[in-house]
């Protein structure tokens, strides 16, 4: 039973971006439309207090109590039916899953913010993409704008060829191709402008990579990504991905 | 052609420049009591929050150097294949602002991505520089060094300003980039890619110039003094800078057939070390820019909002 409630908050921690503080009531088996878990509590207090959570108008007998993501600060009464949550500033998600001596299984989640006003719940991985824009394969018809070869300076050297390749994507096909290690910034100290989409990619993807855009110029490389190469090493690694 | 498996003519090692030679005080800007402020811990201390030390990730085992070389010598990928231009110093003393500036361009012009397979070339301008290199004022640091104009100024006196500020963009420029402030490129001779002019204290720089010269900073600066170290830097394409014999200078190339180190002389012209000369000097303190702000746009790299 508790591996089933554990599989059940899971299940439910994975829809919690889609679903927000929505009750949840997934059919079971012998359910009655009566049955009812509420979590009862704040959605927001200073950094430093300590909010109170209970089981407010549920119907469910027992109750499992998780929070996501994990918080050291979070504590559970003995009874069940209280839970604790303090600490330093963040958004959190709790679920309490109830259930009873027929059967019925329910869960509601509650968003609190330490430290701030409400947000949008801290995002967990669902299935499926997640960050920048669907990547296009393979690119037929899209004119290619931009290859950078993204990487990390303390970790990897950028191959020579790679940077021939480069080269020769400037000259030959006057597309914007250049490299940028992960931590360069612009002279305000924020990430080029040109590079924000082509990083987020790169860095999903793993570094080092080369990310090739279109829907750029010369004024950069595109916020579109075509494709994404790891770990590039020849010449014929950069220029066969940019048709 | 750049070949680094044809030695140096031992002629040509370690050979100061004329201009050196004929000048009253045979410096070019860096005398003894100036390069004795430059010590290794007070290079890495200039830099600030920039300093960095050596990436183990350059580490090449000296039986790699032939092959890395080779990799060069095949892609044209040398710190030198980064520099598109010559400065021109003379009769001045901002010879450490010429080396500056050379680092600071071929590291810039790396990011950029755009190689020039012969180096610099005196008196000839590459059309590809329009496409995104930036030349910057040597005079923009150098003013600041030393107010008093003659007399030279430290490596670590003008590492630390282009950390702390930045470069003005030279008034010669490959492109008409909309600079809002630039500044003559030297007070001496300058040349077709180095614009000259007369000497301008810090308080007469255009107003409101600090809000450009941000845009042109070192964001990672390296501090070494292991020659071994200094070499895999050469081979991995970055440019070196360093002072000795009254002089600083930028390496940027390295000869494997001999050991001996070319520089881009801020004479118009590309001048050799000897192995010998190279150790010396790297174990007195050497630097070497390894990353440089980068423009939200390459094109445009002062932004809109600072368009003439």
């Amino acid at each position: 039973m508790i591996h089933f409630l554990r599989a059940l908050t899971v299940l439910v921690a994975l829809s919690a971006t889609t679903l927000g503080q929505q009750q949840l009531k997934p059919e079971v088996a012998g359910a009655v439309s009566d049955f009812l878990v509420d979590v009862s509590g704040p959605d927001a207090i200073p950094a430093g207090d300590l909010a109170v959570f209970e089981v407010g108008k549920s119907t469910a007998t027992k109750f499992a109590w998780t929070i996501i993501p994990s918080n050291k600060n979070f504590r559970v009464d003995s009874s069940l039916r209280l839970a604790y949550l303090s600490g330093s500033a963040g958004t959190f998600t709790l679920v309490l899953v109830g259930t009873d001596t027929n059967g019925n299984v329910a869960i509601d989640t509650q968003t609190v913010v330490i430290g701030g006003k409400p947000t949008i719940p801290p995002v967990v991985v669902p299935p499926g993409p997640v960050g920048p824009p669907p990547i296009d394969t393979p690119p037929l018809t899209t004119k290619v704008t931009g290859a950078t070869f993204i990487y990390e300076k303390d970790s990897h050297v950028v191959p020579k060829a790679v940077l021939s390749a480069l080269n020769k994507l400037n000259r030959e096909k006057k597309i914007l191709a250049t490299i940028m290690e992960a931590d360069t910034t612009d002279g305000t100290g924020q990430v080029p402008e040109q590079y924000k989409v082509a990083l987020a990619a790169a860095k999903q993807k793993g570094l080092p990579c080369l990310v090739v855009t279109a829907g750029g110029g010369s004024f950069g490389p595109g916020d579109k990504v075509l494709t994404i190469v790891p770990n590039p090493k020849t010449e014929a690694d950069v220029l066969k991905a940019v048709p | 052609m750049i070949d680094s498996f044809s030695p140096t003519n031992p002629v040509e090692l370690d050979v100061p420049s004329p201009e050196i030679i004929a000048s009253p005080d045979s410096t070019g800007g860096y005398p003894d009591d100036v390069a004795a402020m430059d010590t290794p811990d007070a290079l890495r201390d200039c830099c600030g929050a920039a300093a960095r030390d050596f990436p183990q990730s350059l580490w090449l085992e000296p039986k790699d150097w032939t092959d890395a070389a080779r990799d060069n010598d095949t892609h044209h990928t040398w710190g030198l294949n980064y520099v598109d231009r010559f400065t021109m110093q003379n009769p001045t003393h901002e010879c450490t602002t010429h080396g500056l500036r050379t680092g600071f361009e071929a590291a810039r012009n790396r990011q950029r991505g755009i190689i020039f397979p012969d180096g610099p070339k005196k008196e000839f301008r590459y059309p590809e520089s329009s496409e995104g290199s930036v030349w910057v004022s040597c005079l923009s640091i150098y003013a600041e060094a030393n107010p008093r104009q003659k007399g030279g100024a430290g490596c670590v006196q003008v590492l630390n300003i282009a950390c702390k500020r930045g470069f003005l963009p030279d008034k010669t420029q490959s492109k008409e980039y909309g600079f809002k402030h630039q500044l003559q490129g030297t007070a001496g001779e300058g040349n077709l890619n180095q614009s000259k002019g007369p000497w301008v204290r810090l308080a007469d720089f255009p107003s409101g110039w600090e809000a450009t010269a941000k845009l042109f900073m070192p964001l990672e600066v390296v501090v070494i003094t292991d020659p071994e170290q200094a070499v895999c830097a050469l081979l991995h394409g970055r440019v070196l800078n360093y002072g000795r014999s009254g002089h600083a200078v930028p390496p940027a190339f390295f000869r494997i057939a001999d050991k001996s180190v070319g520089y881009v002389d801020s004479y118009n012209v590309i001048r050799w070390d000897s192995w010998r000369t190279f150790q010396s000097a790297c174990r007195g303190g050497v630097y070497w820019i390894e990353s440089t702000t980068t423009p939200d746009d390459w094109s445009n790299p002062a932004g809109l909002q600072l368009a003439a």
